[in-house]
């Protein structure tokens, strides 16, 4: 009895019970046609699964996340999601061991920078923040360097608060400023993923603290202290945005 | 979030690469994902909490990617500008030989006769075994292996000729 092509299709893609298997491993170690067969169809399934793969493996665009989730862009969660990303890029387990970075404003909040490390950078950051849609990116400069406005709420003392991602010399922060009424971003909270990316002298500053437990938790805390109620939809978002944060 | 947007979002790739088998272009294929996700979504009332989601999901686009190509008449595979940059922008990892073959079998794939490169997508893409593939299309088990052994056969005689020469009718 010869093996079929089924037969041979089904014992390379593992379909066969344990007893009928072996029989056809057996067949096909005596037949150097049908094994021959056999190894052209393995080849085939090699190429088939990387002919695709790529797709598997690269970052899913998102337009298709947001045609699942609309309002994932401007989600809390989805946001924090991924900053979590960012810690546990390699190098962090130093950082976290040492206690992350974090910057905190006091009661009167840190002014954007603190008029360092340059005047224009908290310029742009500012500048971003009072015009930028959340989730759209806007150039800082001509080394791909971006600022993200992440999500818009209202702080639970009623001032207009953002959350953004600022890429910048390959480094990431995340941070919180909040709009005062004369017009004014003040920072609010900041966070370096490395310890490292901050100078040692501006590490010892009165408005940086080391977080003491995991990063996530100190963020999901910090988030939900200031923010009682959910972000703003985009509609109220582009209304405040468009009408000057009146 | 509820749990079956969740779920979804975690099938993404998955879609995606079963997408880009079908369709042969990553383009058309994010269009078909996102397609099949609207008509997902819209229709969510009829997935059976508890069942298996990507099975559901499956059907939904291989439906939507037999509808759109029945609407496109038929016209002749094209090589599009995606796939002419699906090679060319290919990751330094492949050699000349293999980027070929792999753009070869994408092509072949695209040429195959659609019920045969669905189950051959399902199957040796995606990793379904026979049964759940047979779900999936809602066919018997034994079609979806003579399905399965036709397309293998036609698609080794289109890319196989080095790797088998038997094979070739």
């Amino acid at each position: 009895m010869s093996l079929s092509d089924e037969k041979i299709m089904a014992h390379v893609d593992g379909e066969l019970e344990p007893a009928e298997d072996a029989k056809v491993a057996a067949m096909l170690a005596s037949d150097p046609s049908a094994s021959k067969r056999a190894e052209a169809m393995r080849e085939l399934n090699g190429l088939l699964r990387e002919a695709y793969e790529g797709a598997l493996k690269e970052p899913v665009p998102d337009a298709l996340m947001e045609a699942v989730d609309r309002r994932r862009a401007r989600q809390p969660g989805f946001r924090l999601g991924r900053l979590f990303e960012g810690f546990l890029a390699p190098g962090l387990a130093h950082a976290t061991a040492a206690g992350l970075l974090i910057a905190m404003g006091g009661a009167t909040g840190v002014w954007l920078y603190g008029g360092t490390p340059e005047e224009s950078d908290s310029e742009m950051l500012a500048t971003v923040l009072e015009s930028g849609r959340s989730g759209a990116p806007i150039s800082i400069d001509t080394n791909g360097g971006q600022i993200t406005p992440l999500l818009t709420f209202v702080h639970r003392d009623g001032r207009y608060c953002r959350q953004f991602e600022d890429l910048h010399d390959g480094l990431t922060t995340y941070g919180v400023a909040c709009r005062n009424d004369a017009g004014a971003w003040q920072l609010e909270l900041m966070v370096h993923t490395d310890l490292w990316d901050v100078p040692a002298d501006e590490r010892r500053g009165p408005e940086y603290q080391l977080a003491s437990g995991p990063l996530d938790r100190f963020l999901d805390e910090a988030l939900e202290a200031a923010m009682p109620e959910p972000p703003l939809e985009p509609e109220a978002e582009d209304k405040l945005i468009n009408g000057g944060w009146k | 979030m509820t749990d079956a947007t969740q779920q979804m979002v975690a099938l993404l790739p998955r879609m995606r690469r079963f997408a880009y088998a079908l369709t042969g272009s990553k383009a058309d294929g994010d269009d078909l994902v996102q397609a099949s996700c609207e008509k997902a979504l819209r229709a969510l009332h009829q997935w059976a909490d508890g069942t298996r989601l990507d099975s559901w999901m499956y059907r939904i686009m291989q439906n939507a990617w037999i509808d759109q190509k029945r609407s496109q008449n038929r016209r002749a595979p094209q090589v599009t500008l995606d796939q002419v940059a699906d090679v060319a922008g290919h990751d330094g990892r492949e050699d000349m030989v293999s980027r070929l073959t792999l753009e070869n079998v994408r092509r072949a794939m695209t040429d195959l006769p659609k019920d045969q490169s669905v189950v051959l997508a399902l199957v040796a893409v995606e990793g379904l075994s026979y049964q759940e593939a047979a779900d999936v299309l809602d066919l018997p088990i034994g079609t979806v292996m003579s399905r399965l052994a036709r397309g293998r056969k036609r698609l080794l005689g289109m890319v196989g000729a080095d790797l088998s020469p038997e094979t070739v009718n």
